[in-house]
């Protein structure tokens, strides 16, 4: 499903000129269906890594194939669309549309999809209903708690029934039991078939997950 | 563009709104103004005779003449009538002024034109009760005559409620109907055969020739010449080529006839109606100019006006857009939402303009007694499409800036 081959991240500073080497040389493959954490110190390229896998961001060397199909080399277009169909992202700060409801936000990824303005409607409250959300699709963010914004971003993550989730720290902004919510709606979704790569500082979650990719300065160790 | 920029950015907001309204209003009512006065024109210009000239006497002192010549006559209409058969009119017409008048009791003042039939035919706006005059009346000097009534004052026009011109028979009209019955006229005792009710001063469809003097009296010009006037000597001579193409050559033929009758004495002037439309037209066209200054100027101030609250608006939703790029959003899609946003703004700000122009259309006519403006549902729609066009271009520079943003830092940003 995943295949990269020595992704390398180099951040410039254009005014000193300084360099940055923030993924070095990382090669791994996920299958199709994998469970895989990822771990490591603060500062060790797990963001970098995932915003390369979310097709956020280009690695400067490297390849990277998502489904057979390298991406590195796509137009800003062809990747902005890989990024709405094929790939889910939950972020730690949520990154919701403060002022559009719960259902609005889920919908949000179908507009860019072409899905038709009734379907979307539908989908989204199907979505909402399999995170438990039935009762609050017409509250904004600011009325929900954090578990459920999180919810609510990983119902948007599925909107286009994308075959790979990513997610990074999505429990960080939670408390502890809400995080086990949230991480236990992904051990679920991971049921349903789903390619899932979650960074986490939890052991447990580490543990309970098929694979594991530890990191430290930009390495898989 | 986001409700809440826009009341973030009131006055920025504002002042492109306001800039698009006033450029779109006055896009608006120049096309109006434009329209109308050149409707008015041409419709004057059907009713006066496309190929109108007119010959007019000098006023010129007696002392700088050289009294060679006995001025304009009858017999210049006449001979011109034979020399140049092929124009459609020849209508000499003389005046005189403030001659006395007598009707029963009623004592009043006017000036007295002397016409021949023909006359009806050309500037005939009058609702004609009774006959105008024939081939009869001038063979045998009939003292008949035809009154002419004012027509009521506009509407329309607000001026006039404060001013009004006042009918030297007005009080004729009120005790008596004088159609049939005898006026004196000088020492002389006419009947009257016809009463000429002009149109309402706002319905008057003639654009040159409008008499707003105390012209009451028509009488038949052979009588006018013998019993008011004592002379063969006319005021001007009408004449139509009808076509506006052939006027100049005209112009040039009756100069050089003219010349010639009167022994090469240049005591008359000529006028050429379609040379002076042309001429009007060209002011307009300046003042057009003018008024499109405006337009383009306060166009250009809206849409700096609505390119700043654009970019003020790209700042405030970095993080939007980077939400919206996350989940799928390309360039295109991202630029298209900018600038549609800002178009909504400034097409509010046209439909605004398109109100106030219509509005001031509407009352620009109320200054004078026929001013006509026409609104064109094209026009409307040209400022429609402006407010369109502006609302794009200025807002696609901002849109760019947001197009381009970089999904992950956009998203970092707080
Ligand atoms: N845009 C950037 N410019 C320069 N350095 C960056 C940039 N983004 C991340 N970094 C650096 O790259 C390293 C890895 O960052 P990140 O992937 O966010 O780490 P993690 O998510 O593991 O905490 C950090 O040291 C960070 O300072
Ligand atoms: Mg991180």
């Amino acid at each position: 499903m995943i295949l990269c081959k020595n992704l390398t991240k180099i951040y410039r500073d254009g005014g000193s000129g300084s360099e940055y080497v923030a993924l070095d040389d990382v090669s791994f493959s996920i299958e199709k269906g994998g469970f895989v954490a990822v771990v490591g110190p603060s500062g060790c390229g797990k963001s970098t890594l995932l915003h390369i896998l979310g097709c956020l961001d280009r690695p400067t060397q490297g390849s990277y194939q998502l489904s057979g199909q390298e991406v590195s080399h796509l137009s800003e277009k062809d990747l902005a669309q890989v990024r709405g169909r094929k790939i889910g992202f939950v972020f730690q700060a949520f990154h919701l549309l403060p002022r559009s409801s719960a259902l609005h936000n889920v919908a949000l990824p179908m507009i860019y999809s072409n899905v038709l303005k009734s379907q979307r409607i539908q989908k989204a409250q199907i979505l909402l209903q399999e995170v438990g959300l039935e009762g609050k699709m017409k509250n904004t963010p600011l009325q929900l708690s954090g578990g459920e914004r999180q919810r609510v971003a990983i119902a948007r993550a599925l909107a286009n029934d994308p075959e790979v989730l990513l997610a990074d720290e999505p429990t960080g902004n939670l408390d502890s039991k809400t995080g086990q919510e949230i991480l236990s709606l992904f051990q679920k979704l991971s049921q349903t078939g789903k390619t899932i790569l979650l960074v986490t500082h939890d052991r447990e979650i580490a543990k309970a997950a098929g694979g594991l990719i530890q990191m430290k300065d930009g390495k898989i160790v | 563009m986001g409700w809440g920029e826009i009341k973030a950015h009131k006055m920025r907001s504002f002042l492109s709104f306001f800039g698009i309204t006033i450029g779109i209003a006055s896009v608006l009512m120049t096309i109006a103004i434009l329209q109308g006065f050149s409707k008015n024109m041409k419709e004057g210009m059907a009713l006066s005779g496309p190929g109108r000239l007119e010959v007019t006497k000098k006023w010129t002192e007696t002392k700088s003449r050289k009294g060679v010549s006995q001025g304009l006559t009858s017999q210049d209409a006449l001979s011109l009538e034979k020399v140049m058969p092929e124009l459609q009119v020849v209508i000499p017409k003389a005046r005189s002024f403030r001659k006395n008048i007598i009707f029963k009791d009623i004592r009043a003042e006017s000036n007295i034109v002397g016409v021949v039939p023909e006359a009806q035919t050309r500037d005939w706006v009058y609702d004609l009760r009774g006959r105008f005059f024939t081939a009869g009346d001038m063979q045998f000097f009939k003292r008949v005559c035809v009154l002419i009534k004012k027509g009521e004052p506009g509407q329309k026009n607000i001026w006039r409620k404060f001013w009004k011109r006042k009918d030297p028979f007005e009080q004729l009209y009120a005790k008596y109907d004088p159609l049939g019955q005898s006026i004196r006229i000088q020492d002389n005792l006419f009947t009257i055969i016809g009463i000429a009710q002009e149109p309402p001063e706002d319905e008057d469809p003639r654009f040159f020739h409008r008499s707003y003097g105390n012209e009451m009296v028509w009488v038949p010009l052979t009588t006018f010449q013998k019993y008011i006037q004592n002379s063969n000597k006319i005021d001007e001579i009408i004449v139509d080529t009808g076509d506006p193409e052939t006027t100049a050559y005209y112009e040039d033929r009756l100069k050089r006839f003219f010349l010639l009758r009167h022994r090469g004495e240049e005591d008359f002037d000529i006028q050429n109606y379609s040379q002076l439309m042309s001429g009007w037209m060209k002011q307009v066209r300046n003042f057009r100019m003018v008024f499109l200054l405006i337009a383009i100027i306060s166009l250009i101030a809206g849409g700096i006006g609505i390119m700043n609250v654009s970019l003020a608006t790209v700042y405030s939703r970095i993080k939007e857009i980077g939400i919206r790029k996350a989940v799928g959003a390309t360039r295109l899609d991202i630029l298209v939402q900018f600038v549609l946003e800002s178009t909504v703004l400034s097409v509010a700000g046209g439909l605004v303009g398109v109100a106030l122009g219509i509005g001031g259309a509407f009352l620009l006519p109320s200054f004078s007694d026929r001013f006509e403006i026409v609104i064109s549902p094209l026009s409307v729609l040209l400022c429609i499409s402006i407010s369109i066009g502006v609302g794009m271009i200025f807002s696609i520079y901002p849109a760019y800036q947001a197009a381009k943003l970089d999904p992950v830092e956009a998203l970092r940003y707080e």
